[in-house]
């Protein structure tokens, strides 16, 4: 019985293992910086949090993933829409 | 027998420690003929229309407080008869690029004064396939892309520019924890396909 409980108490914690917080990725490091320099340019501040490094993005593989791609095309339409934005982010 | 009724204590158990730290957008359904009106647009929102004649246009509002980064992205499901439906989208608010009078003139309907817009054509040679765990169904996407939304009035339309019908989902937002699941499982049929 103990044996048994024990192996499966060590599947669940391997299931939750998976849903584990990931680093922030370098395309949203970019968006960030991007979105911070149109925010000095315009004079506002935008709420990018799930983007930051503690944001919601961070929360799993797999969102991450989501999240890393969706930062890739917004630093490309930033750069189209506003061709003088200077972001550029050192690794 | 004994053990059968283990099993199924540990599974239940699984399930609870796996339905705490799920992650999903709220889910909602969208009809063309009345706007959607999204009372906090910090959530993230998986909308879910159908297009029944070629010229429906489905509104969603919003009115952030301040200007957000979101990520967006209109889904398909992933079905032959499906395989040439690409529903567009456009988020249209004062702050947003005013577009050329060529673009302006695909657009849906006119854009209100000094109101600019941000449009997804959905309309890339290949489509990305997505896996959506939360219906766990097989879609094609637009391709996510984080969107600046600007604070006030902000109007996002969703419509069919090949005059194709069928399901959509519009997600945007990044997929939180403890979401209300809604009405999902009573409409099930209308969720999932």
């Amino acid at each position: 019985m103990c044996r048994f409980l024990a192996i499966a108490a060590l599947g669940a914690a391997a299931a939750l293992a998976g849903c584990g917080r990931v680093n922030q990725s370098a395309s949203c490091r970019e968006f960030v910086a991007c979105v911070r320099a149109q925010d000095a340019v315009d004079g506002v501040t935008t709420d990018a949090t799930r983007f930051e490094p503690d944001g919601d993005c961070w929360g799993g593989p797999d969102i991450a993933e989501l999240c890393d791609r969706s930062c890739v095309h917004g630093t490309a339409q930033l750069r189209a829409d506003h061709s003088t934005l200077a972001c550029a982010v050192t690794p | 027998m004994r053990h059968t009724w283990q099993l199924v204590g540990v599974a239940l158990l699984i399930v609870l420690l796996r339905a705490d730290v799920a992650h999903a957008h709220s889910p909602a359904l969208l009809c063309a003929d009345q706007p959607y009106a999204v009372t906090d647009a910090t959530v993230s929102r998986a909308l879910y229309g159908v297009f029944h004649a070629p010229d429906q246009v489905f509104v969603i509002t919003m009115h952030p407080a301040t200007r957000i980064a979101l990520p967006f992205e209109i889904l398909v499901p992933h079905r032959d008869e499906l395989r040439d439906h690409r529903p567009a989208y456009a988020i249209v608010a004062r702050g947003l690029p005013r577009p050329s009078p060529d673009v302006a003139a695909r657009l849906p309907r006119p854009l209100p004064d000094g109101a600019g817009v941000f449009i997804d054509w959905n309309d890339a040679p290949t489509r990305e396939v997505e896996f959506e765990s939360f219906l766990r169904r097989v879609y094609w996407s637009s391709g996510t892309i984080a969107v600046l939304v600007p604070a006030g009035d902000v109007e996002i339309w969703v419509w069919s520019p090949r005059g194709t019908t069928g399901k959509f989902v519009l997600g945007f937002g990044v997929e939180e924890g403890g979401i209300d699941y809604g009405d999902v499982l009573d409409h099930w049929s209308d969720y999932a396909y």
